[in-house]
């Protein structure tokens, strides 16, 4: 339904592309949409893409692509404000996935569960969370695991709860336990896990996550 | 809540409820009691009345851009409106109908309420929820209830769980009665000409399954995570019940119980009183030397270690002793934190053992001292207080903890004195907890005078704005009127976040007879409830 209503808003909802003038024309039309595109981005202008509507998210894409790490920046944070599922916005900030920019790589990590509901943005953020080299962007990986998957449906989450079940069995701390906050952030629940117990304790707890996993699977 | 009841079958709650409750005894002999029937309606609107004012008492009103929350005659499942609650995908926001009853921590409370959707297909969602609102865990959401792809979906140990279909363009009655304390509930949904339920659940596990989990929330919204949904609904006959005799305070004003002023004192009277530590205003209070280059960040950095490991650690053992200075302003930290936390006793070990690490530190002491108070060890307090008197001569952090004191034991005047010097040197937490002590000492011509003065000290922006603010709380005291509201409006005007302001404003106009003002100030933040 989404991609209808993608497919079907852009004449309306982006006046400037739009048009259909001559082609001579057309083209300094576009220019002027891209102008307006770039301007909004350079002044953090929400509202003003909100008003272009979704058919501008392929266009900001590109403009990330083609940014600086400081532009970049600003329009990741506008995708995770947007909320706007897009493929050309996921491909786009999975580039940067890896990113050593601390500032970006943790704007990247938020915006990508709010532009996708690809089961890859869960692999990129899960491996992330255990097995990045510095502790903040696990962190910040988790975080987004946490908050930000906002596309996915019951049957996708599975798949970000398997993972993060089965980080909790980390031989790193800090990986058991920021796993262990994120299910408990999307659930509500802790089942009696503490990521600082011994293996013998962390067991049963691990055990009842997996048979609520189960019981998740059943109702699907 | 007569004055927002319209024609709401109470009974028909009732009988659901015992109905639901016998039916579920007849099929299994092992299940929990019965629900105990409801004793007290909490709130109910049946949306047919004039009176539909929003408010911190009944509800209110999210319109997201180009969607709606709006009365309408249009469909009704009783009475001659409903809710109309619509949404378009996209927009970046949700609408909601959010509404408040009294929080509710035992007992069973019930929920009863009509429901039409336009749009099967399309996303909603209802909950009731507690003090941490709408998200998963204790005292978060309770019990939720949406429709997504056709069918009713209810969240239940965190696991969405598929129920029957949704027909479009038909109301259906859908009664919950959650056990409190068990965290679990009992839910049918009747759909409008059947006889038979077409959901009837019993003794499911709450939300995020969390027993004890408390509720003063419902709300009824579109999709407020993915902004997907095109839903239009109607709501109607919305009633929330207890099992429990309980006393529902009247509504002093629309949409309110208290007045937000009354509110907001009260707020403010917990912040006034709650402990925590006077900060330092030199080096040399912490015990460490003025001209040592490298001392800030030093401490900077063993204060964020040693927070980060007494937050894991609990209170260090019986014989530990700070090894230095550093050390011991790490310890007068974390001792802050119990402070808080509200672990007083805690934290004046943790002052004391500061204390004697570095015995020229004078903050640690009074923070000891403030401990004390915070114990009600009043004469400890008193006689601590006098021996540190010489080292802290007139600063305003000694007059502050004496204030503090005073205050502590009741003597609102004792206070006031113990503070006037350093409130009118200027000093600005003197000043406030000078204010509070004449305020609450029913001194309010004082009051306003002080917070005129300090207004008037003050350049432009939010500082003297909260100033002209407390002078209007004065001036509301001394029932002069026009003058709280001149000065809420000047407040207004200079300060940047105004919420406070607004809604102080609308007090006024309601004690001033000026019903449309009221409504306006109200509604800039709650939202309106009119005829589409």
């Amino acid at each position: 339904m989404r991609m209808l209503r993608i497919v079907a808003v852009p004449l309306a909802a982006f006046p400037l592309l739009a048009l259909s003038p001559p082609a001579s024309l057309r083209a300094v039309g576009t220019a002027r949409a891209a102008d307006a595109l770039e301007a909004a981005v350079a002044g953090d202008d929400l509202e003003a893409i909100k008003a272009m509507g979704p058919a501008v998210i392929p266009h900001l894409a590109g403009l990330y692509t083609a940014s600086d790490e400081g532009r970049r920046l600003r329009i990741a944070t506008l995708f995770y404000r947007l909320g706007w599922k897009s493929e050309e916005a996921k491909d786009a900030l999975l580039a940067d996935a890896h990113t050593t920019s601390e500032s970006l790589r943790v704007s990247v990590q938020y915006a990508l569960g709010r532009v996708s509901d690809d089961l890859a943005v869960v692999d990129v953020l899960l491996d992330n969370m255990q097995h990045d080299g510095k502790y903040l962007f696990r962190d910040k990986a988790a975080c987004a695991l946490a908050y930000d998957q906002i596309h996915l449906r019951p049957a996708q989450k599975v798949h970000l709860f398997e993972g993060l079940i089965r980080a909790m069995s980390d031989p790193k701390p800090d990986v058991r336990r920021i796993a262990a906050l994120a299910l408990q952030i999307q659930t509500g629940q802790d089942k009696g896990f503490r990521a600082d117990d011994p293996p013998e304790l962390r067991g049963p707890a691990l055990g009842a996550w997996r048979k609520w996993l189960d019981e998740y699977r059943s109702q699907l | 809540m007569a004055e927002v009841a319209g024609r709401i079958p109470v009974a028909a709650l009732a009988a659901a409820v015992l109905s639901l409750s016998l039916a579920g005894a007849a099929e299994d002999p092992g299940a929990p009691a019965r629900a105990p029937l409801p004793a007290t309606v909490l709130v109910r609107y049946g949306f047919d009345d004039d009176s539909v004012a929003t408010g911190p008492d009944t509800f209110a009103v999210f319109r997201a851009a180009h969607g709606r929350v709006a009365l309408t005659s249009a469909f009704r499942s009783s009475g001659y409106r409903a809710v109309e609650i619509s949404d378009v995908a996209g927009n970046g926001d949700f609408s909601e109908l959010q509404g408040y009853f009294p929080e509710q921590r035992s007992g069973h409370v019930f929920a009863h309420f009509a429901l039409l959707t336009a749009r099967p297909e399309e996303e909603l969602n209802v909950a009731l929820a507690g003090p941490r609102r709408f998200q998963l865990g204790k005292d978060g959401i309770a019990f939720w209830l949406a429709t997504r792809e056709g069918r009713w979906v209810h969240v239940s140990d965190s696991i969405p769980k598929t129920l029957a279909p949704v027909r479009g363009f038909v109301w259906y009655v859908v009664d919950v009665a959650y056990d409190v304390e068990r965290g679990r509930y009992d839910l049918t949904i009747h759909e409008e000409g059947q006889e038979e339920p077409v959901v009837s659940l019993r003794d499911q596990p709450g939300a995020a399954r969390q027993a004890s989990s408390s509720v003063d929330a419902f709300s009824f919204i579109s999709d407020p995570m993915e902004d997907a949904s095109d839903v239009t609904y109607y709501v109607d006959d919305v009633v929330i019940a207890t099992s429990r005799e309980v006393s529902v305070p009247p509504l002093v004003a629309p949409g309110r119980r208290k007045l937000f002023v009354d509110a907001f004192a009260e707020y403010r009277r917990l912040e006034d009183e709650r402990p925590r530590c006077l900060p330092p205003s030199t080096l040399a209070d912490l015990g460490i030397a003025e001209n040592d280059p490298a001392a800030r960040a030093e401490i900077e950095k063993v204060l964020s270690a040693a927070v980060d490991a007494g937050a894991k650690d609990g209170a260090p053992s019986g014989s530990y002793a700070p090894p230095s200075p550093v050390a011991a302003v790490a310890e007068w930290r974390l001792g802050c934190a119990a402070l808080e936390a509200g672990e007083a006793e805690a934290a004046r070990r943790r002052f004391e053992r500061a204390a004697s690490a570095v015995p020229g530190a004078r903050l640690f002491p009074l923070s000891a001292a403030l401990a004390l108070v915070a114990l009600g060890r009043h004469e400890e307090a008193r006689d601590r207080l006098a021996a540190l008197a010489p080292s802290w001569g007139d600063d305003p952090r000694y007059a502050i903890a004496m204030g503090r004191l005073a205050a502590s034991r009741g003597d609102l005047p004792g206070a006031q004195e113990a503070l006037r010097a350093a409130a009118e040197g200027g000093d600005p937490e003197a000043a406030e907890r000078c204010y509070s002590a004449l305020l609450w000492g029913g001194r309010w011509r004082e009051a306003r005078e002080l917070a005129m003065a300090r207004a008037r000290a003050l350049r432009a922006g939010p500082a003297p704005a909260a100033w002209l603010e407390r002078a209007a709380d004065a001036a509301l005291q001394l029932r002069d009127l026009a003058e709280a509201r001149d000065l809420y409006e000047e407040a207004g005007r200079a300060s940047p976040r105004p919420a406070s302001i607004v809604l102080k404003l609308s007090d006024v106009a309601f004690l001033l007879h000026d019903t449309e003002a009221e409504r306006r100030y109200r509604e800039r933040y709650y939202g309106t409830l009119e005829e589409r």
